[in-house]
């Protein structure tokens, strides 16, 4: 595989792909209490899981089916089979405005943390990592869903301005919203460093930012008055419009993909994506894109020494020391992580991309993170009760 | 109930893509890069050169390994640091320099210079250089470079400057400097070689600008500084540019990353520094080259240097005082 040049809009080729109908579905469970057990009958469309923190987007089953198991390979997924039919009936949305809207589009599985009552809306439509090719396909094919998913989101944030920034959008885009565009290369599609370039400020208060797709999936739920069970995630050259929960098999099969063994299988973008252990596992709302890097295509990452290169802090966007965090999390001086600036990490990869000594700095930076949220939990258990992250 | 993969992939932390720059490369690189310049070595000096690099790559190649063996770490000699390390060395030395003297600063460079500090990117100083410094304090007139080099057709410009005045050197046409013309450590004379290796190491992407046109900057600027406020006492500037270990150690010995800052603006000032310092060294110093005692003590300013560093993303806005 050659060096990335990190170039975000490679072209969508084709229309939108209907996802593969899958027999079994794994819905992934890390941020989410489930509210059946295994043996249940589930309708599509049936709450199957609460969301942990509050308003970020209960969890529904998107076929009739059996819950089979809870558990599974990683102890966090929840397999349902299809079996029989039937659908929950839909909610009629058309006169819900405000609160009340916010209030049903979180039972509805939609993230409401991210729809604060705010002075701009920022609507992101830069592919956020290079070969995701989602926000090209709404943008161009499912205007309409992105609108009505704006007209709400706006119903909800209550935002004075509206303030569209991505690649090549053309300001008649959605009625009178401003058009801010941005150019085509990694990182400039990461939340913090669009609302750096529309504002010109580093997290200014007042403002909300979604996405593309976050608009489509809010269309969508208010089209049709149904739970969010459907993403949009980019396979190969192509988009899926699929079931969440469908298997990365049934999506990698349908682009003649094959993973073998020691393969990356990757949800999400080269960048910042997850590692699948399965191809049973299933994708979630925000994937947006299933790839598969060879083995061996690239020097694997290493327990080496940090030889002080500083190349890490010459690409950093958040102007941190990758270097000496690593240096400093690999002896568990957590503290001194902090002081080299680990809170304003955005956790693009950029640093691991260009690490001469192919350490794991990233992973490091995660720790060191975490590490220092478990001790500020210790040190200030009611200032931290009061902001729950995602888990 | 956990069941086993049938297919086991590759789980990682992300990212998953990479550049390709390994350190083995990185240091095979550097090494061709000096090539041109030691091969003109070789030419000029002849066998003695040859001699002088061998001895040192070898001597610095068995104490790392025996280094490690002792410290009882795993064995990482096969990376080519040592190698790299000894022939940079080598390359300061005059081309008759004794074979205790080379093994003695080579095994320095490798035990002072690296090993006690840790190993990779541990060093405070330019391992090289902390050597050449060390052998300089001790065998003065083992290390003298022209002392060494009476028997060369050339003669070390530096030494003519700081013992003759400004008249002795004023006749020297710039292209016998570029071209070799002239006596100095046994690789770094080859100005043009050196050049060669640098832009390739440059354009490799190796190395960044920062610190070699910052330090070129440094010392074309500081001796400008000197050529205008003193008329008459001091060669021109580009005389100093093409002389001693200014070129290689743009190239070779600044960007050890070991010992210079990272970040933008910390290189850019400590490359400047330590191009001024070498003015400094030149004009009221005792030694003639001085490029090596203005890296060290740039170096020792590294951890100073690098708290000019910008504010993280966000935090000046937020009010977040962690940091």
């Amino acid at each position: 595989m050659p060096k990335s040049d990190f170039i975000l809009n490679i072209g969508l080729t084709g229309s939108m792909l209907d996802g593969p109908r899958s027999e079994q579905i794994s819905l992934d469970l890390a941020c989410f209490t489930p509210v059946v057990k295994p043996g249940d009958t589930v309708l599509a469309g049936d709450l199957v899981a609460k969301a942990k923190v509050s308003g970020q987007g209960d969890l529904h089953s998107p076929l009739a089916g059996e819950v089979v198991e809870i558990s599974g390979l990683s102890e966090f997924s929840m397999i349902i089979r299809a079996k029989g039919e039937g659908s929950v009936e839909p909610r009629d949305l058309s006169q819900t405005t405000g609160a009340e809207l916010k209030t049903i589009l979180a039972e509805l599985g939609i993230d409401t943390t991210r729809m604060p009552s705010a002075k701009t809306l920022i609507i992101n439509a830069m592919p956020p990592e290079p070969g995701i090719l989602v926000q090209e396909q709404l943008l161009r094919d499912y205007r309409p869903f992105v609108a009505r998913g704006l007209t709400a989101a706006k119903s909800v944030i209550t935002p004075s301005q509206v303030i569209l920034a991505g690649v090549g959008v053309d300001a008649s885009a959605f009625g009178s919203c401003a058009v801010r565009l941005l150019a085509p290369v990694y990182p400039n599609g990461l939340d913090p460093l669009v609302i750096k370039a529309v504002t010109g400020e580093e997290n200014p208060p007042d403002f909300a930012i979604l996405s593309v797709l976050e608009l489509f999936l809010i269309g969508q739920a208010m089209e049709t008055g149904l739970p969010c069970t459907q993403t949009v995630v980019t396979v190969g050259d192509k988009n899926v419009h699929a079931m969440i929960g469908t298997p990365l098999k049934a999506l990698l099969d349908m682009s003649n993909i094959t993973a073998t063994e020691r393969d990356r299988v990757i949800i999400g973008g080269p960048l910042r994506g997850e590692t699948a252990i399965s191809l049973e596992a299933g994708i979630s709302k925000d994937s947006l894109a299933v790839q598969v890097i060879p083995h061996g295509a690239f020097p694997p990452v290493e327990d080496n020494p940090c030889l002080n290169c500083g190349e890490c802090v010459l690409v950093c966007p958040s102007r941190i020391l990758p270097n000496m965090i690593s240096r400093t999390a690999e002896f568990r001086l957590y503290d001194r992580a902090r002081q080299y600036g680990v809170d304003a990490c955005m956790e693009c990869g950029l640093c691991g991309y260009h690490c001469t000594g192919r350490r794991p700095l990233l992973q490091y930076i995660r720790l060191a993170k975490k590490e220092l949220a478990a001790m500020d939990l210790t040190e200030n258990p009611v200032e931290k009760a009061e902001a729950p992250k995602c888990c | 109930m956990i069941r086993p993969p049938k297919t086991l992939f590759t789980v990682s932390c992300p990212p998953h893509i990479h550049c390709g720059r390994t350190f083995n490369g990185l240091m095979l690189e550097t090494i061709l890069a000096l090539m041109p310049a030691a091969l003109l070595a070789v030419v000029t000096y002849g066998f003695p050169a040859l001699r002088v690099m061998a001895l040192s790559c070898s001597v610095a190649v068995l104490v790392e390994a025996a280094c490690w063996k002792v410290m009882g770490r795993p064995q990482e000699v096969d990376n080519f640091n040592a190698l790299l390390l000894g022939l940079i060395f080598s390359f300061l030395l005059p081309a008759t320099a004794p074979w205790w003297l080379v093994t003695v600063g080579s095994a320095i460079t490798i035990v002072l210079g690296k090993a006690i500090f840790g190993g990779l990117g541990g060093s405070p100083l330019n391992a090289a250089l902390l050597s050449w410094a060390s052998l300089h304090l001790s065998w003065p007139e083992s290390m003298d470079i022209e002392l060494n080099m009476l028997g060369s057709s050339f003669a070390d410009p530096l030494a003519q400057l700081k013992h003759f005045g400004v008249e002795a050197v004023a006749n020297i046409p710039l292209t016998d400097l570029l071209l070799g013309k002239q006596v100095a450590g046994l690789g770094v004379s080859h100005i043009l070689a050196l050049l060669v290796g640098g832009l390739y190491l440059l354009l490799r992407g190796r190395i960044r600008w920062h610190m070699p046109v910052s330090f070129l900057t440094g010392v074309l600027a500081t001796a400008t500084l000197f050529f205008l406020v003193e008329p008459g006492m001091h060669p021109s500037p580009l005389f100093h540019l093409a002389t001693g270990t200014v070129i290689f150690g743009a190239f070779f010995l600044i960007t050890d990353p070991s010992s210079s800052p990272v970040g933008r603006i910390p290189m850019l000032a400590f490359g400047f520094l330590a191009g001024a310092l070498v003015m400094v060294v030149r004009v009221w110093g005792t030694h003639p080259d001085g490029v090596a005692f203005a890296i060290l003590l740039a170096n020792l300013l590294t951890p100073m240097l690098e708290k000019l560093r910008p504010k993280p993303f966000g935090l000046n806005i937020s009010g977040d005082n962690h940091a």
